[in-house]
């Protein structure tokens, strides 16, 4: 009797050996940082819209796109040559604006789920590179909007019927100095894009819409991550990735560039012109933030 | 690293003070409180150091808190008990950035029984992350006891399967 005791007694101190290791093994996990959590969205291919949204739980949403200083006053490539743009042609289609709850982040979600949903009315192609360095970001369009906290932002670059970028989503144009060489350039992509964006990151918050309030939220290109910065390092994951402007400089005929992608295509070497097209996703930001992005197969 | 890429991962500690007494009448008191620790890596895993890192409370534009990382790419602050929701957290650095969101909901005081201060808890309710485990610390003392039972449990199922086999 007193030896099939013992034997229970061993067999519950096991058991509870074993709970009391899974507790400490639990406990362990606690002390350590967990990722946040953003799990992946079901598709959604309506978000819902508040469709009777009344008057007085509304304001006005605008949209303004910005192309930074880079494009207002100019920049230095990586490789040494004075950017400056007389004009930066975008065309934004199918602006959308979004509440989502949990907040849409473009790097650990593919599908983005709204809570509320507006969409921008079309708008013609802007010009980034209006204004100094004080100009304010350039107003692409705004409508009345449910209040709330617009933390999405999705926009497509396509090709204007008409105006001065006639078929070109992007046309950059301006001048590259080095060593006392100035060369006139004009750049014309037609590669259309698209981008799914989270929240505004910058110097302060946008999107947050109170009853009868205005509110902004902005488009940011990153014209630096297709020349790079002189300003950074060489060793910055930034001018690494970057193509520069000596490249697009040897394709100058008499002195001047002036070449859409099909020319840059023939131009450039292979490598050259696939990190170039490359390049033109990573343009789109909503500030800081990050978007997913997406070349749009023509 | 992509540029302007990073990752933000919170996790929730547990932060407090330790009494102490010093010269003229100087009196110190100490709780446990619930605090949020961001930390701030560029995509390449190295650390955003001495990022500025700006907090926002639930539904609002202006900054609740400001402050920056320290070397290691780490922040830690207690958000405001008495206003559940999203809490948002933005960390930038040269030109980088990224915001993380952070659900926090009232809970009831049942789930705070660690907590050495109860009566704070009764009176402001307590926050915590909805998805992240809830941090509940040990002594030292709490682990040599538990690590002695796993053994002896250990010895004691050995024993027994070892006396059956004889």
């Amino acid at each position: 009797m007193t030896g099939k005791n013992d034997e229970i007694i061993k067999l519950v101190g096991g058991l509870v050996g074993l709970g009391l290791l899974l507790a400490v093994i639990q406990s362990c996990g606690t002390n350590q940082l967990v990722s946040a959590p953003f799990p992946t969205q079901p598709v959604a291919e309506e978000p819902n819209t508040t469709a009777t949204t009344a008057v007085s739980e509304s304001g006005v949403l605008s949209i303004r796109a910005n192309g930074e200083d880079f494009v207002r006053t100019g920049f230095m490539s990586k490789d040494g040559w004075r950017i400056k743009f007389k004009h930066v042609y975008v065309t934004l289609s199918e602006v959308t604006a979004y509440q989502t709850d949990p907040a849409y982040d473009p790097e650990k979600s593919k599908e983005l789920v709204a809570n509320e949903k507006v969409n921008l009315p079309p708008t013609p192609t802007i010009d980034l590179a209006l204004g100094d360095e004080t100009a304010e970001p350039i107003l692409v369009a705004e409508t009345k909007a449910p209040a709330g906290q617009y933390n999405a932002l999705s926009w497509k670059v396509v090709k204007p019927i008409d105006g001065p970028a006639q078929g070109y989503p992007l046309v950059l144009k301006g001048t590259a100095t080095k060593d006392g060489q100035t060369i006139p350039f004009t750049l014309k992509f037609d590669q259309e894009l698209a981008y799914v964006c989270g929240e505004f990151v910058g110097k302060e918050r946008k999107g947050l819409l109170k009853a009868g309030d205005r509110a902004d939220l902005e488009v940011t290109l990153h014209f630096d991550h297709l020349l790079g910065n002189a300003e950074s390092p060489l060793t910055d994951d930034l001018n690494k990735g970057a193509l520069g402007f000596a490249p697009l400089a040897a394709l100058a005929k008499n002195g001047k560039l002036d070449v859409d992608q099909a020319a840059l295509k023939q131009g450039l070497s292979a490598a050259n012109y696939k990190q170039l097209i490359g390049l033109l996703p990573s343009l789109g930001h909503t500030g800081e933030g990050h978007c997913r992005e997406i070349l749009v197969k023509s | 690293m992509k540029p302007g890429m990073i990752v933000i991962m919170i996790g929730l500690v547990l932060a407090g003070m330790s009494e102490q007494a010093i010269a003229h009448s100087v009196l110190l008191k100490h709780q446990s409180v619930q605090a949020l620790e961001i930390q701030a890596n560029y995509d390449s895993g190295e650390p955003m150091k001495n990022a500025q890192v700006t907090v926002y409370a639930p539904n609002t534009q202006q900054p609740w808190l400001k402050g920056s990382t320290n070397d290691r790419g780490y922040f830690a602050f207690v958000p405001d008990r008495t206003q559940p929701g999203t809490w948002s957290v933005k960390v930038r650095s040269e030109g980088h950035g990224n915001i993380i969101n952070i659900p926090l909901v009232a809970t009831s005081t049942a789930s705070i029984d660690s907590a050495s201060d109860k009566n704070m808890a009764t009176e402001q309710g307590t926050l915590e992350p909805v998805t992240a485990s809830s941090a509940v610390g040990f002594t030292p003392l709490q682990k040599a006891i538990m690590a002695t039972a796993v053994i002896w449990g250990f010895m004691g199922t050995a024993l027994f399967f070892q006396r059956r086999q004889a």
